[in-house]
């Protein structure tokens, strides 16, 4: 039985892998010196944020939804930070603690109008990331004022003994809580019970509504902490992020990693290794010094065929 | 069928909301009654009127076509790089076909993937879309090119009330509601929308109704694409990326549902004629365009809130 069952869970991790060696192997090719651990770590440190929010995207895709509010309450964070704290680490002691709850406050929205309104995650988490925007374009009144506070610098900029970013620190460490509660936990176990067949998982007593509402809250957790590191990167409040990037990047890691749409298949191990391809697939293309335009061609190209490849080999 | 199209709760409410969103706005606002401003809120509508009428072929196979947004803005590109002040007749026409073909191809492209290769419409079409604007970065760097009313005339005439745009896009939309209500194929895309399991059952070519769907998508929000640049004047390589979402948006409060097999041609104009009225009323009445967000989502959860009581109800 072990036996069986290990099997299964690392089986959805191959495909993933197989596509992470291709594309090492392509950058080998390309510039030997970019396999240097300096440079990987670089790379990564970039999609560690996308990384963050893809924790939480998975939960929610695990149990058969979607979160595309991630993005706009990410930059909502990145703006309110910035404004709030005005560079200061002192008023950090209560901004942080708000943010997480405003995060926790729209994934409860967007999980009140999925479980009770009955409304599509796709369309409920839509109308979320519209009122979001409009929250944190009215707040800004279209010009982001203040810096982001040392401390937070400290996070996203910041090295553990002067080599190891503390962004891929952080991201790691939370990905290993995630992996434990998903795989650990009678929650985690509950995610995905919901996700493989919710009728059968109300009927042996979860409580199937209050788990999506606490998997939208986590999401939303998730990309105000995932905003926190972008502070830390930027430095500053700006408007001149794309805020679907990072709903729909996210997605595209959690979907890498091989966890599928139909709920219950894959997991944050899954999505640990797309992180990974997803900086990976970014630095190759950086690599390559392709134009920009180029270089949204390639990536629009190759996720589409890493997905049919998965595809192939799940038929 | 035709009747069925018209007169439902979702086209009716709309009608009521559009007509008293309409009266309100008018009684606190005269520059908004005023027959100027009536011809500019047509010729605003016609793009996302069309890019949801594409919409509406997508949903009604329970897909969605999240490439709108960057088929448009590399439409406005070709044009910028085909067309110049000195261009005539020639080069409008070289640059429609070239349009309808890329938009073919898109289409082409999503339906294959989603319909005989079975990948999500969701992350397929967003990749086409990303793919879509890298040809529209390719081709333009930023806001550029100049295309003059003159030269695309007879796409953009504008005098008085009559609006060119405006009666190519009620042409169209008869052709999809008589395509839709009465030929074979067009109900053919609600039955396999509808129960995708017994249209094949049935007998009805599943895959090849979803492709030729995503084909029709792509074709209309294209020839959106056609009509913003002709309103645009130039070309440029962000400008369609609201479209994207604002077609689903609006072809949702249209009463269609990412189910497939609901809605209907009617709701979706309505739907995009209604977004379009809220951004002008907003402006007219002087309220700040950030306002806008927070009101179209306010709407939008009124309507899907109510839809969602309705369905489960029925």
């Amino acid at each position: 039985m072990r036996q069986v069952a290990r099997g299964s869970r690392f089986q959805p991790l191959f495909a993933p892998a197989m596509v992470l060696i291709v594309i090492a192997a392509l950058i080998a090719w390309v510039s030997p010196r970019s396999l240097h651990p300096l440079n990987l770590l670089q790379t990564l440190k970039s999609s560690s944020i996308y990384g963050i929010i893809a924790l939480g995207q998975t939960c929610v895709v695990l149990t058969g939804g979607v979160d595309l509010s991630t993005g706009p309450v990410a930059i909502l964070t990145l703006l309110l930070t910035s404004d709030l704290s005005r560079g200061h680490n002192g008023p950090l002691i209560w901004i942080i603690p708000l943010l997480l709850m405003l995060g926790a406050g729209f994934g409860l929205l967007n999980g009140i109008l999925i479980t009770l309104g009955n409304v599509e995650p796709m369309v409920a988490t839509l109308v979320t990331a519209s009122i979001v925007q409009g929250f944190y374009l009215i707040w800004t009144k279209g010009a982001p004022k203040g810096v982001i506070p040392p401390s937070l610098r400290l996070l996203g900029t910041g090295r553990i003994g002067g080599v190891f970013p503390a962004a891929i620190a952080f991201w790691l460490v939370l990905s290993l809580i995630f992996l434990c509660i998903l795989r650990k936990t009678r929650f985690g176990r509950c995610i995905y019970y919901v996700g493989s067949n919710p009728q059968s998982a109300s009927l042996s007593g979860i409580n199937q509504n209050v788990v999506v509402l606490i998997v939208y809250m986590i999401s939303g957790i998730c990309s105000v902490v995932a905003g926190f590191v972008l502070g830390g990167f930027i430095g500053i409040g700006t408007l001149q992020l794309d805020p679907m990037d990072y709903s729909f990047t996210p997605l595209i890691i959690t979907l890498l990693g091989g966890t599928d749409f139909v709920g219950a298949i894959g997991g944050i191990e899954g999505t640990m290794l797309g992180t990974v391809v997803m900086g990976f697939l970014l630095n190759l293309l950086t690599l390559f010094r392709v134009a920009t335009w180029a270089k949204y061609v390639l990536e629009g190209v190759l996720i589409v065929g890493i997905l049919l490849l998965f595809r192939i080999q799940r038929r | 069928m035709i009747r069925h199209f018209f007169v439902n709760r979702f086209v009716i409410s709309l009608v009521a909301v559009l007509l008293g969103m309409g009266i309100l706005t008018g009684a606190l606002s005269p520059a908004f009654r005023k027959p100027e401003n009536l011809g500019n809120l047509m010729s605003q509508a016609v793009p996302l009127c069309f890019a949801a009428l594409g919409q509406t072929f997508a949903l009604l196979v329970g897909g969605v076509d999240l490439s709108v947004g960057g088929l448009m803005s590399t439409i406005t590109a070709i044009g910028a790089h085909l067309i110049n002040a000195s261009s005539g007749t020639k080069e409008v026409l070289q640059w429609l076909i070239c349009s309808i073909i890329l938009s073919i191809l898109f289409g082409a492209v999503n339906g294959t993937l989603i319909a005989h290769l079975g990948l999500q419409p969701l992350i397929t079409t967003l990749c086409t879309g990303i793919v879509g604007q890298g040809i529209a970065l390719a081709l333009v760097r930023r806001p550029s090119g100049y295309i003059p009313r003159s030269v695309v005339k007879f796409l953009a005439y504008e005098k008085g009330l009559l609006r060119l745009p405006v009666i190519y896009l009620l042409i169209s939309f008869i052709l999809v509601l008589f395509y839709l209500g009465y030929t074979r194929p067009g109900r053919h895309i609600y039955a396999v929308g509808g129960n995708k399991r017994a249209a094949m059952v049935a007998g009805i070519p599943v895959s090849s109704v979803v492709m030729k769907a995503y084909i029709l998508a792509s074709l209309f929000s294209g020839i959106g694409g056609v009509f913003l640049t002709c309103r645009l004047g130039c070309g440029d390589p962000t400008v369609g990326n609201p479209f994207t979402l604002d077609s689903v948006i609006a072809v949702l409060l249209g009463g269609m549902s990412f189910a497939g097999g609901e809605g209907t041609p009617v709701g979706s104009m309505l739907g995009g004629l209604l977004l379009v009225v809220i951004g002008n009323a907003l402006n007219m009445v002087g309220i700040s365009p950030f306002y806008q967000y927070i009101v179209k989502g306010v709407i939008f959860l009124t309507a899907v809130a109510i839809h969602g009581r309705q369905r489960r109800h029925s």
